[in-house]
């Protein structure tokens, strides 16, 4: 008798929890068209004002992918950085810190820092691999949690352009997401205006994990990605 | 001050010595003089100052002179003035500029008629995107392919705005390769393309991403 209801308990709960699954996998998503998004009767421009502040979250990568990052954060300031807006900043290297430090000052958004050490570096041991990855994930894991914390209002938004620590991140929000069962990260992946005929390492991953996905080339859209969103160059 | 003017740029943290070799070459400054461009601005890169100076004294040609730009007109403090050709043209190098947008938009008061950059996405964005003042073309854009990078991204976005008009693609750099390809971009590229003419799904993904935000 008493088997029978833990087992019961037992394949309700995985019943649940893979019908989560399935709902925060994009794939399984009914595909929405570019277009429904501009039908949808969104405001801007004058709405502006009446919007809640965004919390945003965005991960600077390093060189070209910071570029493009802030290029994306400077074209569409009065919607991400709005100064009632907060910001929620990742980061590996002191660079892309500082150029976005100067991007914040100009728009005045509030922004908190988060720094995520490198998966790995070059010439260490496997033990000292094991140890460095490790830590990366448990620092990784409380930052994401943090961010979740102050996303668990609307509305909130995840960019994202690569690189690899951009798969951790996504993973760990997904894993949240799954355990506090009615929220969505809203992640969105921009794939580098330098792929055109290819996905990314990174795009090739998110591109099963990301709520959406964006290509810059309607080409890369046809060919490998046919479930991503095409606006055109945005960066 | 010099008149009309070229800007090359090799991007800010990876070197292209073949680009600024065959700028400073004699064949490529007397091609640019005869297309009346009578001065030629470089930003060799990050650390590479020392580089740029053994560069233009293996030349006999080449004399170090005053600068003929300020230090604000080119948002650089380090510049590396020299004159070639018996002073008929200059050449200026500098690291990096901190406002290259409005140097090569000519709002600090260096007329930049054209522009040859590495083919990295951010460089050409800039220069497409560069906004001189009303009734005046951007400048014309040539885009060198750096063969040092480990993949061909560099080649491949090159030929995609090539086709597009919007600039001309030198793969090899050489005097003689980068003079042709100035030469056709200076009359072939439509310059009155530009901001605009490739980014009109701005305001589409603007409103996707309130939506999504939701």
């Amino acid at each position: 008798m008493d088997w029978a209801w833990v087992s019961v308990i037992v394949l309700l709960v995985a019943a649940v929890f893979s019908v989560r699954l399935a709902l925060i996998l994009p794939f399984c998503r009914r595909p929405t068209d570019e277009d429904e998004t501009i039908l949808g009767g969104v405001q801007s421009g004058k709405g502006a004002a009446k919007r809640r502040p965004l919390q945003l979250f965005v991960f600077l990568g390093s060189g070209g992918h910071t570029g493009e990052m802030l290029r994306l954060l400077d074209t569409y300031h009065e919607y991400l950085l709005d100064s009632r807006n907060t910001v929620h900043i990742g980061y590996s290297d002191l660079q892309s810190k500082q150029k976005f430090l100067k991007l914040a000052d100009k728009y005045k958004c509030k922004n908190r820092l988060y720094e995520f050490k490198k998966a790995r570096e070059v010439n260490s041991s496997a033990l000292q691999s094991v140890k460095t990855v490790l830590t990366t994930l448990i620092t990784s894991l409380s930052h994401v949690v943090q961010i979740k914390k102050a996303m668990m209002s609307k509305p909130h938004l995840v960019l994202l352009n690569g690189p690899g620590t951009c798969c951790i991140i996504t993973l760990l929000f997904k894993l949240l997401d799954l355990l506090l069962l009615f929220t969505s990260s809203h992640i969105v992946y921009v794939e580098s205006l330098a792929r055109i005929q290819t996905l990314s390492l990174t795009g090739k991953i998110l591109y099963f994990l990301a709520d959406e996905f964006v290509v810059q080339w309607e080409e890369l859209k046809l060919t490998k990605a046919p479930r991503a969103k095409y606006f055109g160059i945005l960066v | 001050m010099p008149g009309d003017t070229l800007f090359v740029t090799c991007g800010a943290t990876v070197p292209f010595p073949q680009l600024v070799q065959s700028v400073l070459a004699a064949e490529f400054l007397r091609g640019m003089h005869a297309l009346g461009i009578h001065s030629v601005i470089i930003q060799f890169g990050r650390q590479w100052g020392g580089q740029f100076d053994k560069a233009v004294t293996t030349s006999p040609r080449m004399s170090a002179t005053n600068p003929v730009y300020t230090a604000e007109q080119l948002g650089c403090d380090e510049i590396h003035c020299y004159t070639a050709l018996n002073g008929a043209v200059h050449v200026t190098g500098i690291p990096f500029s901190i406002c290259v947008e409005d140097l090569i938009g000519g709002h600090t008061g260096v007329p930049v008629t054209a522009i040859i950059s590495h083919a990295g996405t951010g460089s050409i964005l800039d220069a497409l995107r560069c906004q001189p003042s009303e009734n005046t073309p951007r400048p014309a854009l040539v885009a060198v392919v750096n063969g040092a990078p480990m993949d061909n991204h560099q080649l491949q976005i090159a030929n995609k705005f090539a086709q597009m008009g919007l600039l001309h693609a030198c793969e090899h750099p050489t005097p003689e390769t980068l003079l042709q390809s100035l030469q056709a971009a200076l009359s072939n590229t439509d310059n009155t393309k530009g901001k605009g003419s490739f980014d009109q799904g701005i305001a589409r993904f603007e409103n996707f991403l309130v939506q999504i935000s939701q």
